[in-house]
């Protein structure tokens, strides 16, 4: 619950530029580890919240001061009432915020409103009352890891491409991975996130949340489990693909297996993270910006009409360049400069359809992160947890 | 030549370079909107969570393509599984309240 300035009774907020509580009545200021929170006990393994809950995606945001929330912070909408008080078990530790809600929104402005294809009207919503700072549950867990693994990978012998297998199996010692505590959070956005500095990192005093919204670990033990080994997964098979010998073209993991030991005593740590929501179109968008390093994640919105016309101009110039490069041939093909023409116009060709793929996948990746941010994720989530 | 074939190879002509051209333009496309309104790429390795990197077990190059089924047989088993562990309470709480809403 909250606490009070011991010069005036004022209300003490978390000030990440000082890393200090400061009473917004009198000026005073105090380090958190100084401050005595007199509701509550130093050896309780629980602490006190005001838990609201959001009529529209059914989200639960918790403060631990008297703070009134006056919209979701995950899908935007005002229609979020106070539910109850609850009991919560406290975090380890955590990562107290050390980016200010201005340096927040001075990183998003800088990646997302000085350009020509983001909407103006999304740049006039980027104000203080529309960024909510979150601490969000993670576990940083020790673990043994053991994968084994099928890749295939292209040869080329002249004409013919030749596919080769491949096994690997390794054992890995994992130290201090984060893994998300939530599952209202999309795994892939949290995993965006990081890296999270754990020299940073402060015993759990409830004093740093003050200022801010928290939300508790609703995962079971399966379900660290899996996040982590999935999360393993990633990272050995990306490391384990670079041990494939280098005249391999097109290397796969066909087929993976894998296990993983959690140490006992997972660290129950809350990250600090700002939550930029709005409504654009209708739909709401969540862009979220690292509280730690002020790294900002998500995809924003663009204007179609612009993106087209960008698109259709450079189509054109190119298709006119193009068009030129082949009319202009001196002399037909058959001369020393037509072969020339020739095999620059071949390359140029080449490229170009090599480039098509990229060009696709880019774009599909480019869209699964806007529905990303599109919070349908982070609803799907919410959804599964009321059923 | 006569005039179809001529026809025909203007047309594949023409086919490539319009194909050519949208390949460029979308990929320049995507490289715009990656610029602008794309942000946040995961960029955590191995190393920064295995101070001690992999340690391989097994380093096969060019292995029979039915090797899969002998590499599943060798690791398809948990190998941590006799070993036991207590829960933190927090998730153990979580798994109750699951329970909970099962019924």
């Amino acid at each position: 619950m909250a606490v009070l300035c011991k010069s005036c009774a004022g209300r003490l907020i978390f000030n990440p530029a000082s890393q200090k509580l400061e009473c917004k009545n009198c000026g005073s200021s105090y380090r958190p580890e100084d401050v005595e929170d007199i509701y509550a006990s130093r050896d309780s393994k629980y602490y006190d919240t005001r838990v609201y809950t959001c009529g529209h995606c059914g989200a639960e945001v918790i403060t631990s001061d008297t703070e009134s929330s006056t919209f979701c912070v995950y899908c935007g909408n005002p229609a979020i009432v106070f539910s109850r008080i609850s009991r919560e078990y406290k975090p380890d530790g955590l990562i107290p915020f050390k980016i200010t809600k201005e340096e927040a929104i001075s990183n998003i402005t800088k990646k997302f409103m000085k350009n020509p294809i983001v909407p103006k009207n999304i740049a006039a919503k980027c104000k203080p009352e529309n960024l909510r700072g979150i601490y969000i549950p993670y576990w940083v867990i020790n673990a043994d890891f053991t994968e084994a693994d099928y890749i295939s990978g292209e040869i080329k012998r002249g004409k013919q491409t030749i596919t080769k297998y491949y096994s690997r199996a390794s054992e890995t010692r994992i130290r201090n991975l984060p893994v998300d505590g939530s599952r209202i959070l999309n795994d892939d956005t949290s995993l965006k996130l990081e890296p999270f500095y754990l020299e940073d990192s402060k015993e759990f005093d409830e004093d740093y949340l003050n200022g801010f919204y928290s939300n508790t670990s609703d995962l079971r033990y399966n379900d660290l489990r899996n996040s982590a080994a999935d999360r393993c997964h990633k990272l050995v098979a990306e490391e384990v693909v670079k041990s494939i010998p280098k005249n391999n073209r097109n290397v796969k993991v066909r087929d993976s297996i894998y296990w993983i030991d959690i140490d006992d005593d997972p660290i129950y740590m809350m990250m600090p993270v700002w939550f930029f929501t709005f409504m654009h179109k209708g739909k709401p968008y969540t862009i979220l910006v690292n509280g730690q390093t002020g790294k900002v994640v998500g995809t924003m919105p663009w204007q179609n009409s612009r993106v087209i016309a960008i698109a259709a101009t450079i189509f054109i110039l190119i298709t006119a360049f193009i068009s030129y490069f082949f009319i202009a041939a001196p002399n037909g093909w058959i001369n020393e400069i037509g072969q020339v023409y020739l095999f620059a116009m071949a390359t140029l060709i080449a490229f170009g359809l090599t480039i098509l793929v990229k060009g696709i996948t880019g774009l599909r990746r480019i869209y699964k992160n806007l529905r990303l941010t599109q919070s349908e994720g982070i609803f799907n989530y919410v959804k599964k947890r009321q059923a | 030549m006569n005039s179809a074939s001529i026809i025909q190879v203007t047309l594949v002509i023409g086919v490539t370079l319009l194909l050519t051209s949208v390949s460029y333009s979308l990929f320049i496309t995507y490289l715009i909107l990656k610029k602008f309104s794309d942000f946040g790429d995961s960029s955590c390795k191995l190393n920064e969570y295995a101070p001690n990197g992999i340690g391989y077990t097994r380093m096969v190059d060019d292995v029979p393509s039915n090797e899969k089924y002998f590499l599943l047989a060798d690791y398809g088993s948990d190998p941590y599984s006799t070993r036991q562990h207590s829960i933190p309470d927090v998730l153990l709480k979580n798994m109750e309240k699951d329970k909970e809403t099962e019924f």
